[in-house]
């Protein structure tokens, strides 16, 4: 690979840095900001309850699958056409995603309905609105997701080797406390814009949950317009070598066809009354399934025979960087685990509609003491790794989340104090947390010094990956449990609205605390290969860098 | 010769056959009779309900708001629809089945899926849509100002189109009995090709709008997939009757909250 000169003053090499900080910073909170919005948005919407749930899903996973599987090779593309062309377009696609996002039950949900009829189909229109937003979602991450490597990859061509580790933590924190953050922002605005409404203060309709979209677009054009300015000078290194096209074909496919395959047997809950009636989930969900598990198969087996490969997937060959992959993933799992049962709980705690501003401040305020924890304990992480190596720190953080997830699991009546939930959220999250940076240092550590970058947004996506593998399959659980048990109990009783209302609490509390037990249980299985990552030290490590097998 | 023949043919060439010129359009009270009696020949049709607007309630007590209905309809009086609705500010949807004068009801939540038998829509009847001499039939026939407005495209359908005003008693059973018995104004589509109505629209323009409200409330009707193969209307044979009469409301907090 040519590199670039390195003429920029440090000062503007910051401002560079700040200025591509921004977008990812803001596409990594909307990632999360959707968890204190969606409810609103599905009332907004006029989403009927019984199909929100499974529909509304795509608005959270469309959005993580599209952000992990553009993250998987934008960097590449920006080696071979440029990375200020490929950032400036990636910025507008996410620009372009948010105003379809916020403008969703307008014009774009007419066109869509209008093709519709002209396929002769006669949807109803807020299911429409709600794909229209979906859709919307999606762009928005394949412009957010985008940038990540994106600017990874700029760190590179804007900072000399031994400079680079400290922008390349800059960009991975901005993605981190964006996705950290989101739901806490989300559930702040949605209360703050509620409150004026009821003074009167706002009329018009876009200024409801769409205006936190909106406000992607001045500022995603004010960026647009600098970065197009200060990247002017710097020169484009563009690398010989060829796109793998198949690869990154291979890898959507996996991507999309797992996460559908996964999310079917939503399909199978609508209207159900028995057991019996769950044993069949929809007829594309096995070869949704098994057509993802072909395409993971045909990418792997195609980038280890490909010259110039998306990722250099030999790297899980080294013990430590292979162990350290599989935990992260079941890491992912386990924080979407926490993500989401916490806005269903709070939400179904509400019995008015009306106080669905407060419902998403609660959640946002919530997750925060989930978050948080989980962002400041990547410090003692880093700490640990130095001193004990990576699997330590790893292991502490995975029993501490255990023991978070279980008390979660085993007290929680959908009653319980917001003080205890904060304590036990607090708990899972910092266990989480410390094995963010150890995971990170593994990895990269692992990795010769050229593929750092492509190293670090792979870290991130395996995460996302095992975030997006979460949010579909418990989504499909949690709503084939919540259908089954409100059946067996509702079906025999008097019809009721207080009683099925009750009931309904009763079964997603029930629900909620079995996802919890599970977290606990997926922090069991991601002790083994964390067990398995060897007692190395990064300077160990490095010592021999990169480490071709077991680094014990 | 040849001129003679070539001045006859150009001549002829200036004036071709004349064509037929625009069919004059169809009494409209004819008109109406015929579409009846086409649509009351065949054997049934999807159809969908939407209501726009000012909000319409279910029950008495205005807290069940209804939103949409889509469905199929099988002559004479069986009717099969997924009614959308509005509860508490939350949009749920139930299934609902009425075969004259029976009404079974069906909700994921409220029922447990279970369908139970009792009257969810007090005075509807899906035997008088149709009804010889009643329902549309009487709305259209005996409307005031009843007039041809043209022909035009609706719903990808070449379409004659009716105005007039007419008693909403007579259109409530396409709206599943929502629309009240005050005038209203209907506007009625009859396909051109086979007269059977393919479209209705109703403005309440004469209710009294709840508080806070401008707009009447305003229901699109579409009739489609006449005589479709799949049209069948299953009525539950196993549902429950409830014990006592349901209470569609809930209280409030019934599960409490945390402090």
């Amino acid at each position: 690979m040519t590199t670039m000169p390195r003429t920029l003053h440090p000062r503007n090499r910051r401002l560079i840095l700040a200025l591509i900080c921004l977008p990812v910073f803001i596409g990594a909170l909307d990632l999360t900001i959707i968890s204190a919005v969606l409810p609103a948005v599905v009332i907004d919407l006029e989403i009927p309850l019984e199909t929100s749930l499974d529909d509304a899903a795509w608005a959270v996973s469309g959005y993580l699958i599209a952000y992990a599987v553009t993250m998987s090779f934008m960097g590449r593309v920006s080696d071979l056409v440029g990375r200020r062309r490929v950032f400036l377009i990636c910025l507008v696609i996410f620009i372009a995603g948010s105003w379809l996002v916020a403008t969703c039950d307008q014009g774009f949900t007419d066109l869509l309905v209008a093709i519709a009829r002209q396929a002769g189909d006669r949807p109803d229109r807020s299911n429409v609105a709600l794909m229209a937003l979906i859709i919307g979602r999606v762009v928005q991450a394949l412009g957010a997701g985008a940038m990540v490597p994106v600017s990874m990859a700029l760190v590179g061509d804007l900072f000399p080797p031994e400079q680079r580790a400290q922008p390349l933590g800059v960009i991975a924190a901005a993605d981190t406390i964006g996705w950290v953050l989101g739901s806490v922002y989300g559930g702040v605005m949605v209360k703050w814009l509620s409150d004026l409404r009821t003074a009167g203060a706002l009329q018009s309709p876009f200024f409801d949950w769409q205006i936190l979209f909106f406000i992607n677009i001045p500022i995603g054009i004010v960026v647009l317009a600098v970065t197009w300015w200060v990247l002017r000078g710097t020169a484009t290194p563009t690398e010989k070598g060829r796109f793998d096209y198949l690869g990154a074909v291979f890898i959507t496919l996996a991507h999309v066809a797992l996460n559908l395959g996964l999310g079917a047997s939503t399909e199978a809950t609508s209207g159900v009354t028995s057991f019996d009636e769950l044993s069949q989930p929809p007829e594309y969900a096995a070869p949704m399934l098994v057509g993802g598990l072909a395409a993971l198969g045909l990418f792997i087996w195609w980038e280890l025979r490909h010259h110039d490969p998306l990722h250099n997937l030999r790297l899980f060959a080294r013990r430590v960087y292979g162990t350290a992959a599989v935990t992260n993933f079941f890491v992912g799992f386990a924080l979407m685990i926490g993500l989401v049962s916490v806005p269903i709980l709070i939400n179904v705690r509400q019995t008015d509609t009306t106080q669905l501003d407060k419902a998403a401040l609660e959640s946002g305020l919530l997750l925060f003491w989930l978050m948080i924890p989980m962002a400041l304990a990547a410090l003692p992480g880093g700490w640990l790794t130095s001193r004990y190596g990576y699997r330590a720190p790893v292991a502490l953080g995975l029993a501490i989340a255990l023991v978070g997830f279980a008390l979660m699991g085993l007290s929680w009546t959908g009653n319980d104090s917001y003080v205890m939930m904060a304590l036990q959220l607090t708990i899972a999250g910092a266990g989480l947390g410390l094995t963010f940076s150890p995971i990170s240092a593994a990895a990269v550590n692992s990795a010769a010094e050229h593929e750092r970058g492509s190293v670090s947004a792979l870290v991130i996506m395996i995460r996302l990956t095992g975030m997006t593998i979460s949010m579909s399959s418990l989504t499909t659980f949690a709503l084939r449990r919540v259908t089954v048990l409100t059946a067996a109990v509702t079906g025999s009783a008097t019809f009721d609205m207080n009683a099925a209302t009750h009931t309904v609490f009763e079964v997603t509390v029930q629900v909620i605390r079995e996802l919890m037990l599970l977290g606990a249980g997926v922090c069991l299985i991601a002790l083994i290969p964390a067990l398995l990552m060897g007692a190395a030290k990064a300077r160990e490590q490095l010592g021999g860098e990169p480490q071709p097998a077991s680094s014990d | 010769m040849i001129i003679i023949t070539l001045v006859a043919l150009l001549l002829t060439a200036c004036n071709p056959t004349p064509t037929p010129g625009p069919t004059a359009l169809p009494d409209p009270r004819a008109l109406v009779t015929e579409a009846m009696r086409a649509t009351r020949a065949t054997d049934g049709f999807r159809l969908i309900i939407e209501r726009g607007g000012a909000p319409v309630y279910i029950d008495q007590l205005n807290t069940i708001e209804f939103l949409r209905a889509q469905g199929q309809f099988v002559l004479p009086d069986q009717i099969q629809t997924t009614v959308k609705i509005k509860l508490a500010g939350v949009v749920g949807q139930a299934e609902l089945v009425a075969a004259g004068l029976d009404q079974y009801l069906s909700h994921t939540t409220l029922t447990g899926g279970v369908w139970f038998k009792f009257i969810f829509l007090p005075g509807f009847d899906p035997g008088t849509m149709l009804a010889e001499g009643g329902g549309l039939e009487r709305a259209l026939t005996t409307v005031k100002d009843l007039g041809l407005v043209g022909v035009e495209a609706k719903d990808g359908t070449e379409a004659y189109h009716l105005r007039g005003v007419g008693v909403g008693a007579d259109v409530a059973a396409f709206t599943l009995g929502l629309v009240a018995s005050y005038d209203v104004e209907v506007d009625a589509w009859i396909d051109v090709a086979t007269k059977r109505v393919v479209h209705l629209e109703v403005v309440e323009n004469n209710r009294p709008l709840p508080e806070g409200e401008t707009e009447p409330p305003v229901w699109t009707v579409e009739l489609y997939d006449y005589n479709d193969a799949g049209l069948a209307v299953e009525i539950p044979e196993d549902a429950v009757e409830p014990e006592s009469t349901p209470t569609l409301v809930p209280t409030a907090n019934p599960a409490g909250t945390g402090s």
